[in-house]
Formats: C-alpha cells, sequence, structure tokens
C-alpha cells in the first residue's frame, strides 16, 4: 500500500527500491493519469512537498539519487533502465536536487554530450540533459554544451541553448544569430522560444539582448519579432529586445548599416574571447 | 444501479474481494471505492462486462486488477450526437507547464524560464502521444485570471504550490463530429478529486470537485485529440499555494 506516510516509514534503501521500481515503470503504485498528463515523478513531488518532515525530505532525496546512480550503471540505450533515467533526470530536476548534477553528466558522456552519438536512448538522453541544464554549476559546463552545439544534430539543438544560456548567460548570447540563422533552414528550430528565454532572463538586463543581435539582417530581425509575437511578447517588449532599423538606438546604428553579408559566427573557443 | 455493488451473479466474490481491497488501502483506493459506489450511470452491460473482467483478472493487486477491467467502461457516457446547444461555447483544458514539458509538447529550451511566454506554441495536438496515438484528456468551460483558483475549482489536486498553470482551447465547436464522453468513474480511476456530478443531474456533462469545499464545481468533458484543437498553451500564472485537503476530509478519506 501507498501512502505518504508508508514511504515515510519505510528505511532509504527500501525507498530507493520503490522509487527506481516506479521510476522502471514495473510497479507503478499509486498509478499515473496520462489523460491529467501526470509524470511518474509526481506523486513523489506532491509528496516530498506536502511533508513538514525534513528528515524524510532528506532521505526522498538521497533515496532519488541513489537510484539515479544505480540507474546511471544499466543499459541505456533502451529498456527499463532508460525509462528510469529519463523518469529519474524530471524527478531531481523537479524536487531540484544540485547533487544530482554529477551523475546526469555521466549519463549524458554516454551520449552525445560526450562525443558518443546513440549511445542513449533519445528521450533518455533529452530529459537528461534536459535536467542537466537546469542542475549545473553555472560555467563549469560551458564547453560540452559548446561542442554539442556544434554538432550537427538538429534534434538538441534546443536544449543546448538552455544548457548554455544556464551555464553562462551573458556569455550565450553571442550564440543567438547562429541561432537565427538555424532557425532559417530548420523549420522545427524553437527560434521564438529561444528568443523569449533569453530576453527574460533574470541574470541580465533585458536590454542586453538588443545589442546580441545586432549583426542581424533586416530580414533576420524580421523573423525574430514575429517569433516572438507568434508567443505573446508585447510590443515594446520586441522593439526593446529586436529594433528594428528605424526604431534601434542611435548607438546601434552604425551596426546595423553594415547590412550583411555577415559572417557564420564560428562558436570555437576564440569566438569568446 | 451502482458500478460496484454485490451482484447476485457468479462474479459476486471476485467482485466483493475487490472492495474489500479497496476499502483497506490507500486515499486513493478508498476515493474510488467510493466513486465506483456512486456511479449510477452506467449501462447494465458495461456494468456486467466490468464485472466479469475484474473476475477474469489474474492480478493480485487492486490496482492493476483495476486497470486490466476498466478499459470495458471506459468512455460509457458519450455526450449525445447531434450535440445539445448547451455544450456550445469554449472548452479548454488545463495543465502545468513542467506536465508539458515532461511530456515534450513544449520546447526544452525553455528550460528554467523566468516567467512562460504568455502564447506558447505545442509540437502536437493535446491528448497526441509522441508515437501519434490518441489519449483521453479532460476539458471545462470555465476560465479565470488567477492560477490557485481555477486548480481549486477543477480539482487538479496534483498541480502543486511552484506549478505554472496553462490552458489550451479546445475545438469543440470547430469540430463538430468529435466525440465527447461526460466522464464516469472508471474515466477517473484513481483519481481521488473525481466527483459524480450529484443525483439528479442530467447535463450533457459532468461536474469537478472544488479541492477546499468538495462542492460540485465547474462543468467538464471528456475528449480525444483533433486537429481542430489550438497548438498552443496559453500562459494563466503561477501557483502560490499546495492543492488544499479540504475534499478528502470532507469525504473522510483524509
Amino acid at each position: 500500500m501507498t501512502t505518504a506516510k508508508a514511504l515515510a516509514r519505510l528505511s532509504e534503501p527500501k525507498l530507493r527500491a520503490w522509487i527506481l521500481a516506479r521510476m522502471r515503470e514495473d510497479h507503478v503504485d499509486p498509478p499515473i493519469a496520462e489523460s491529467r498528463l501526470e509524470s511518474l515523478d509526481d506523486y513523489v513531488r506532491l509528496v516530498y512537498q506536502e511533508t513538514d518532515d525534513e528528515k524524510f525530505r532528506a532521505k526522498i532525496e538521497k533515496a532519488a539519487l541513489a537510484a539515479l546512480g544505480e540507474v546511471a550503471e544499466g543499459d541505456l540505450r533502451a529498456g527499463p533502465d532508460a525509462r528510469a533515467a529519463r523518469n529519474l533526470a524530471a524527478l531531481v530536476d523537479g524536487l531540484d536536487l544540485d547533487d544530482a548534477a554529477p551523475v546526469l553528466q555521466a549519463i549524458a558522456e554516454r551520449g552525445a554530450f560526450g562525443g558518443n552519438e546513440g549511445g542513449l536512448d533519445p528521450a533518455a538522453e533529452e530529459m537528461v540533459l534536459f535536467a542537466l541544464a537546469g542542475l549545473q554549476t553555472p560555467g563549469k559546463l560551458w564547453a560540452k554544451w559548446e561542442a554539442l552545439w556544434q554538432q550537427k544534430s538538429p534534434r538538441l539543438w534546443p536544449v543546448v541553448t538552455a544548457g548554455l544560456r544556464l551555464s553562462n548567460a551573458k556569455k550565450a548570447l553571442g550564440i543567438l544569430p547562429e541561432a537565427v540563422r538555424r532557425a532559417a533552414s530548420h523549420a522545427e528550430f524553437p527560434l521564438g522560444e529561444v528568443l523569449w528565454a533569453f530576453a527574460t532572463e533574470e541574470q541580465f538586463d533585458s536590454k542586453d539582448i538588443a545589442p546580441a543581435l545586432k549583426g542581424l539582417s533586416p530580414e533576420e530581425r524580421k523573423r525574430c519579432r514575429e517569433a516572438l509575437s507568434a508567443l505573446g511578447a508585447e510590443q515594446d517588449e520586441i522593439d526593446e529586445w529586436v529594433p528594428t532599423i528605424e526604431t534601434a538606438s542611435p548607438a546601434l546604428l552604425p551596426w546595423m548599416c553594415k547590412v550583411p553579408p555577415m559572417p557564420v559566427p564560428r562558436l570555437g573557443a576564440h569566438a569568446w574571447r | 444501479m451502482p458500478l460496484l455493488d454485490f451482484p447476485a451473479t457468479a462474479h459476486a466474490p471476485a467482485v466483493n474481494l475487490f472492495a474489500q481491497r479497496l476499502r483497506a488501502g490507500d486515499e486513493q483506493d478508498r476515493a474510488l471505492l467510493m466513486n465506483l459506489q456512486e456511479e449510477d450511470r452506467v449501462s447494465d452491460g458495461r456494468r456486467t462486462a466490468f464485472h466479469a473482467a475484474l473476475a477474469g483478472s489474474r492480478q493480485l493487486d487492486r490496482k492493476e486488477q483495476f486497470k486490466e477491467a476498466a478499459p470495458v467502461a471506459q468512455r460509457a457516457l458519450p455526450v449525445p450526437v447531434p450535440r445539445p446547444s448547451s455544450v456550445a461555447g469554449t472548452w479548454c483544458h488545463h495543465v502545468g507547464f513542467g506536465a508539458l514539458q515532461r511530456y515534450k509538447y513544449v520546447s526544452p529550451a525553455l528550460q528554467r524560464v523566468a516567467r512562460p511566454p504568455p502564447r506558447i506554441p505545442l509540437a502536437r495536438p493535446i491528448g497526441q502521444r509522441e508515437d501519434g496515438s490518441s489519449a483521453p484528456f479532460w476539458i471545462t468551460s470555465a476560465t479565470s485570471t488567477n492560477a490557485d483558483d481555477i486548480r481549486n475549482r477543477l480539482g487538479l489536486c496534483l498541480i502543486i504550490s511552484g506549478e505554472h498553470l496553462c490552458r489550451i482551447t479546445i475545438g469543440v465547436d470547430r469540430a463538430p463530429g468529435r466525440a465527447l464522453f461526460i466522464p464516469s468513474a472508471v474515466d477517473a480511476g484513481f483519481y481521488p478529486a473525481w466527483r459524480h456530478p450529484g443525483p439528479g443531474h442530467t447535463d450533457p456533462w459532468g461536474r469537478t470537485r472544488h479541492l477546499e469545499t468538495d462542492a460540485v464545481s465547474e462543468r467538464e468533458l471528456l475528449t480525444l485529440p483533433d486537429a481542430a484543437d489550438d497548438l498552443v498553451a496559453d500562459y494563466i500564472g503561477l501557483v502560490s499555494t499546495d492543492p488544499p485537503r479540504g475534499y478528502l476530509v470532507a469525504r473522510g478519506i483524509a
């Protein structure tokens, strides 16, 4: 029988075993309501959030980390451990467990993040990178994300933009011109979402984004404005983030007169120095 | 006649045993037991099939047993065709932004954004799985600009504090032929906040349970994904409180 009280009475190894069975989708109790887009981690997060017992919270954290560590040793190309890796990544991200970052990194290294394309189940890989982007120590994985951004794997580009942004937001502004170009050649690239995420980033002032886009052509600028408009950005926000040449501040005008051809930015390490 | 009564058939021992297991179980079990005992709108044929499926299940776990038996009695209460005019209007699905991310409806580029955009593009119609198959989902005609208020009114007991709540407009009027269902206790399964709309209720929709007061709250239906649905979620706001448990206390479950 699974209740919060019953879970609280479990020893840490038994709680880890319960979490593992749930995340491997071997034994899902309580069941999830897919029709309400409930996820396997929702119940654990609910129990974690509703309890006032700090020891129980700490036990959940330790058990989740231990489960993730155990799964990290398994076969992650397919099967129960691959499912568990995906679900546990969502759980540690939802619980905001910074201590999970090294384990997530170790899992990610088995895939494209470590140069091993195809080494991980794609769904697991994307969720692990998603969680790692959110839980990483700022700056530490910059070179890894940057290398992944250079790879010709459009599937991972969106999550890599989050990885770069959350690693070093100011430095990551440098990828935006290339992101705009990739969006032009890959219709599925989420240009609006990438621009929104940067423009609303709390680590810097929203005015910082406009200089990062100063080299864009009028056509590219128009695409950015349309993409942000589709996301419901207010007109004054769009004007501030991606000014047209007519509305740009005088400080930006000299740049804007130099309409393309712009060199395709190379995102090697030298580009940031 | 209720879905879970004590039938004078060969299935009686299995149905009784299932009920006993639920009675001895956790909050979800006891909520399901009460809901099945209140559910009196399913046809005799479906009810008998449900009992037979319970009896035929080899599962020892009551949750697995229910999961195996439920499909014969799911979506048993279709909205009449032609659709009553009272069903017309705007219907929406409400969901947490985190769930949209975990089910990969929205781009991972929005990981840890300070605030989601007002209009969030969706990769596919809501209810459509990544493999293209369809899953039913819940819709309501209620709206609010306050995330806590609408969470409580819709009985969304799994949306916790800190979640961003979103709303997706569903093309009910735009797709006059799409199937709509009045949710039954079987459709709700172990979801503890489902509510029977009350004795004498004949309207072509169900009713949600208010999480604070346990009262009958908003109109709700079940449907399946359709190409007429918006491929965008509207951001409502941040949920700032944990889900109230007043409904569980009122029912004697908590």
